[in-house]
């Protein structure tokens, strides 16, 4: 519990306003070798991944290939078995989730990351858990980026339409100033327009110089945002790069579900031929 | 008017406490899903700490009482909260509500043993009495501070819940845990506090509500229950309702003290109703209150796992069990075998639960009450030993299983609990302890008003009268219960049990009828409680109501949850330690101490292994012994070698004991190293199978990192365990888990064998993969 992301991420200028420890454009979150386990299964078999400071990185992948599974690993909500999370030049790997959080690493998992029979007022007093924000500045900065919650604060959160309370949690990432943001599927299960809505707000934050890993079944709305782009698929990252290069090679990704890489290469576990391996947050 | 304007005063002091007690109750409840069985308890605590403090030792009462509910009650709150609770997130819900019924047998113990129950102790009123005069009404001062401290607590936690930070974190946790976290919000700080303010409440609560009575540990327990009627009406989740349903039961507890005497007819049947008013007041409201008002919580996810028995298993079993009632039989003392006579009937009752409560996780209290109605049938029936009185014992007690179970199919969780406690504490308190009365011109006469004897049983020739015999009929018996139970989850009925208890939702979309599935089994097991009942009554030939009290139903559950409720050894357990002289004798004179130490250990073992120490334990270390016929055949033959010597007085009963010690230790040791030879590995421990997953799993991670071949392996390994069902959803996630879950789930019995993982593999046809490769293939690949 000594890695976490330095002091600077908690107070004052964010680390990627000015240049991270470590040297101008090292990442700000990398992971190097990352696996992870369900029991037995094994479902991250080595991930490599670097996020440059005030960048925005794309993950993209089909069902199961463990992209939520990688944004919990960074989060510190599941242990990974092996290689490590490294945040702003330190090893991050195992921290406490609480830890981090408060750091200003936000999470905003998959599905709908409110608390039900919380009011939206009590949801966004959670919120304010990360240094000392006042309820009415809290309140005030979720309104203003997202006037429909204005109208609903007495409501329980878990009674508003998907669309509303997925703006509700995205709220946290703008009231929570992180350093870090990490997305899991905002658009899951929402209309179209919506999706388009939340993404604005997504733009609008990385603007802020925020690092943002943003995790996406369909790729259209998050590869606009993106500066890159990395397809994961089974676990491994099949391929890596600006997101124009990476929208040319995603549907061969996923039609062919295996990840695109020599089957008969016996150097495999090297991963120097993965192109994961390039640290696609450092390119640009 | 001037009686009723007195007894609504005192109705409403008595209705504060109750509104403090419950309010502390449903705030641990809804805020670690933990419904602490024990708060009654924690609350008689501190009011024997209280007395001890101002009483005993003369501190005034405004240092004593701070002192113990400030201080010292939230630093319990905390042990309890560090100890035993913090590790239950996932338990199933009947270890969770058990655990705290350990916490309470402890502290019900502890509390006889250091303050000797023969001695006259009463606590004060504060203010010493005093009071003022409201026309001719006069109102102590301790009333009105009562009512003032109420409302300070309703104010307090309403605030606490809804305008503080920590009191939003603590309803977030209830939420969703890993959300709260990534909020920043630390759960183990909410369920601290939660747990301190929860036991605050319970003492402040205590210590008022004791100068009501004299201070005694059981009734002042039982007297603070009461408030559980209060936080049941606030359906366990609305502070307000809470005090709407305290001023109910206080009034109406009150009240019933003031009038129920004056009524003429009746007289002697309902004095017996005048403490269980409150008990029927939770009756009405469990029955009263719409059944969506009372959705137990949403299931966390379970870490439990229930093994279907095997028919080699169950006979085997019973066999061992019999075999060794015949060995205890024939070589125990006259007297030791009369003290333990009583084991069967309650090991009986025990295995009743295992369908309910382990199968179905319906959380049922009142087991022994139905064993206590079928001991008075057998009593009144079984006159001359004639053994169809035990049919009769199981098929009336099975009957008023089904009436009971009526109101209780719309109810699950926390709140059937209850329902059957309450309808426990009324049998016990009230209904048993009746006077004889006619009802339809049959003239019933229940513990013919103390003491129910019963013969022993005959058929034909055959008579169970000596010790010896009956003991051996006994086991015979249970074990006949115990194959029932087999075959009962072996059946259609046991996988619907399974599968109600597992998604009702779903399984109610499949069209299964779950009322029925519930009916059946609740029928079914008061049957077989009902059989123990009578075969205790004629065990001990003279039973009194208190045999078959809630108090001792509560330890008989303990005891079987602690062991493995999913386990039909959990009822042999049961009986061995509450129907023997087992702890008695060796613990002499002090008893409670020794059940205060086992009740505490029994709610660390839970804690620890919260599908009982059967299934976490037992199992897995007896488990090589049944797959090297020669260890099996071995132990029986020395045991059987030995008993036939000290039947023929060669060698004395220590030997023999030694003998059964000895060879019951030797055997899963023994039968372990051969299986391990046999399999060509290295012999591993015995009992931890996360080690031996972790050791292997460290070994294919070190091969990983050096051979090139080692991805190809773990891409392969990946498939193997998906294939097996391993995969998505099944596997209980969370650092802690290990890697001990999935080897279960293949259907398994931990710790797996090279053995296990060769025809695994060449199921999966994978047999020809290099043999140096398969370590890391096993174990999923590093
Ligand atoms: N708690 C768990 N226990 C066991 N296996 C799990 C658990 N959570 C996820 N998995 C498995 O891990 C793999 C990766 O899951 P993950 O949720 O990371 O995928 P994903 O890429 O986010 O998929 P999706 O796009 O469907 O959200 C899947 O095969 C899934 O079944
Ligand atoms: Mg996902």
């Amino acid at each position: 519990m000594t890695a976490v992301l330095p002091a600077g991420a908690t107070a004052g200028p964010r680390p990627g306003a000015g240049a991270a420890p470590g040297g101008a454009g090292a990442p700000l979150v990398e992971t190097r070798g990352l696996r992870a386990r369900y029991g037995r299964v094994e479902v991250l078999h080595g991930v490599d991944l670097a996020v440059g400071a005030g960048q925005v990185l794309a993950v993209l992948g089909p069902n199961g290939a463990g992209k939520s599974t990688l944004l919990r690993v960074i989060a510190g909500l599941h242990v990974a078995s092996a290689g490590d999370v490294v945040l702003g030049g330190r090893r991050a790997t195992g921290a406490d989730p609480v830890d981090l959080a408060r750091r200003g690493l936000c999470l905003i998992p998959e599905g709908r990351g409110v608390f039900p029979s919380l009011t939206v007022r009590e949801n966004l007093r959670m919120m304010t858990y990360r240094g000392g924000r006042s309820r009415a500045d809290v309140e005030e900065r979720a309104v203003a980026r997202f006037p429909k919650l204005g109208q609903r604060l007495h409501q329980p959160a878990g009674t508003m339409s998907g669309g509303e309370q997925q703006m509700l949690a995205l709220a946290r990432a703008i009231v929570a100033d992180p350093a870090v943001l990490l997305l899991d599927e905002l658009s899951m299960g929402l209309a179209p327009l919506v999706v388009a809505e939340l993404y604005a707000s997504v733009r609008a934050i990385a603007a802020e110089n925020v690092t943002i890993i943003v995790v996406e079944q369909f790729a259209a709305a998050v590869l606009e945002v993106a500066d890159t782009a990395a397809v994961l698929v089974e676990g491994r990252i099949a391929a890596a790069g600006r997101p124009a290069d990476i929208a040319g090679s995603l549907s061969g990704a996923y039609l062919g579900g295996r990840p695109a890489r020599d089957e008969n290469s016996p150097d495999d576990a090297s991963g120097a031929a993965r192109p994961g391996r390039r640290r696609p947050g450092m390119t640009r | 008017m001037h009686e009723f304007l007195v007894f609504t005063i005192s109705g409403l002091t008595t209705a504060g406490i109750y509104a403090i007690s419950a309010s502390g109750l449903t705030l641990t409840y809804v805020t670690t899903g933990v419904f602490n069985i024990a708060h009654g308890a924690t609350g008689m605590l501190a009011a024997f700490t209280y007395w001890q403090l101002a009483v005993g030792w003369g501190l005034p009462a405004p240092l004593a009482l701070p002192l113990c509910v400030l201080v010292a009650a939230p630093l319990f709150g905390l042990l309890l909260e560090r100890l035993v609770m913090r590790r239950l997130a996932g338990a199933p819900e009947s270890t969770r509500l058990v655990v705290t019924v350990a916490v309470l047998v402890v502290l019900v113990s502890l509390v006889q043993w250091l303050w000797d129950p023969s001695t006259f102790r009463r606590s004060q009123e504060l203010f010493a009495g005093k009071g003022f005069h409201l026309g001719t009404i006069s109102v102590p001062y301790n009333d009105v501070l009562v009512l003032g401290v109420a409302a300070a607590v309703a104010v307090l936690l309403w605030l606490l819940l809804h305008h503080s930070r920590a009191g939003i974190a603590m309803r977030a946790r209830v939420d969703d845990p890993s959300l709260a976290t990534l909020n920043g919000a630390r759960p183990s700080t909410s369920a601290r506090l939660a747990w301190m303010t929860g036991t605050a409440l319970a003492a402040l609560a205590g210590i008022l509500i004791a100068p009501k009575l004299t201070m005694s540990a059981i009734p002042l327990t039982l007297l603070i229950v009461n408030a559980y009627a209060a936080a049941v009406i606030g359906r366990l989740r609305s502070l307000p309702m809470t005090f709407v349903g305290a001023l109910v039961v206080g009034l109406a507890a009150d009240y019933a003290v003031g009038y129920l005497p004056k009524v003429h007819y009746g007289q002697q049947y309902l004095r017996g109703a005048l403490p269980v008013v409150p008990v029927l007041v939770l009756l009405v409201a469990l029955l009263v209150l719409r059944a969506s008002r009372l959705r137990g919580r949403p299931a966390l996810a379970v870490r439990e796992i229930t093994p279907t028995p095997t028919w080699g298993g169950g006979l085997g079993f019973c066999a061992a069990v019999v075999f060794g009632a015949v060995i205890a039989a024939t070589t125990m003392s006259k007297a030791d075998l009369f003290a333990s006579t009583s084991m069967w009937g309650l090991a009986i009752v025990g295995v009743s639960m295992v369908p309910l409560v382990g199968y179905a996780g319906r959380i049922s209290l009142c087991q022994l009450s139905f064993a206590g109605i079928g001991a008075a049938v057998v009593a009144h029936a079984g006159n001359g030993g004639n053994p169809a009185a035990l049919l009769l014992a199981a098929a009336v007690a099975a009957v008023v299983g089904a009436v009971v179970s009526l109101p209780a199919l719309r109810l699950s969780g926390i709140y059937l609990a209850l329902l059957t406690g309450a309808f426990a504490v009324t049998l016990d308190n009230w209904i048993f302890q009746l006077p004889s009365f006619t009802v339809a011109g049959h003239r019933f006469d229940l513990f013919q008003g103390g003491t129910l004897s019963a013969d022993r049983f005959r058929v034909g020739g055959f008579h169970t009268d000596s010790a010896k015999t009956f003991f051996i009929t006994g086991a015979v018996l249970f074990a006949l219960a115990a194959l029932a139970v087999v075959a009962v989850r072996r059946s259609e009925l046991g996988q619907r049990l399974i599968a109600v208890k597992e998604s009702p939702a779903a399984s109610a979309t499949l069209g299964m009828n779950v009322r029925l599935t519930t009916l059946a089994v609740f029928t079914l097991s008061a049957g077989l409680a009902g059989l123990g009942g009578g075969v205790y009554a004629s065990a001990v030939r003279s039973t009194t109501a208190d045999s078959f009290s809630f108090f001792t139903g509560l330890t008989l559950l303990l005891l079987v949850v602690v062991a493995g409720v999913s386990s039909i050894g959990s009822g042999l357990a049961a009986g061995l330690l509450l129907g023997t002289a087992a702890i008695s004798s060796a613990a002499g004179d002090s008893a409670t101490r020794v059940t205060a130490t086992l009740a505490g250990l029994a709610a660390l073992a839970l804690a620890a292994n919260p599908n009982g120490l059967i299934p976490s334990v037992l199992r897995p270390a007896y488990e090589p012994v049944r797959r090297v016929p020669a260890v099996l055949v071995g132990s029986v033959g020395i045991v059987t070698g030995l008993w036939v010597l000290r039947l023929a007085h060669v060698v004395d009963g220590d030997v023999l004991m030694l003998g059964i010690l000895v060879v019951a230790v030797a055997a899963p040791l023994l039968a372990r190293s051969l299986v391990d030879r046999a399999s060509g590995t290295v012999a591993v421990p015995a009992d931890t199978v996360a080690s031996e997953a972790a050791a292997t799993a460290a070994t294919a991670t070190a091969a990983a990192t050096t051979t090139t071949t080692a991805t190809a392996t773990a891409a392969a390994a990946a498939p193997v365990a998906a294939a097996t069902g391993v995969g998505g959803g099944v596997v209980a996630s969370g650092p802690d888990e290990g890697l001990s879950g999935p080897l279960e789930w293949l259907g398994f019995d931990a710790p797996v064998s090279q053995t296990d993982l060769d025809v695994l593999d060449a199921r999966l046809a994978l047999a020809g993969v290099d043999e140096s490769r398969l370590g890391e293939v096993r174990v999923g690949a590093a």
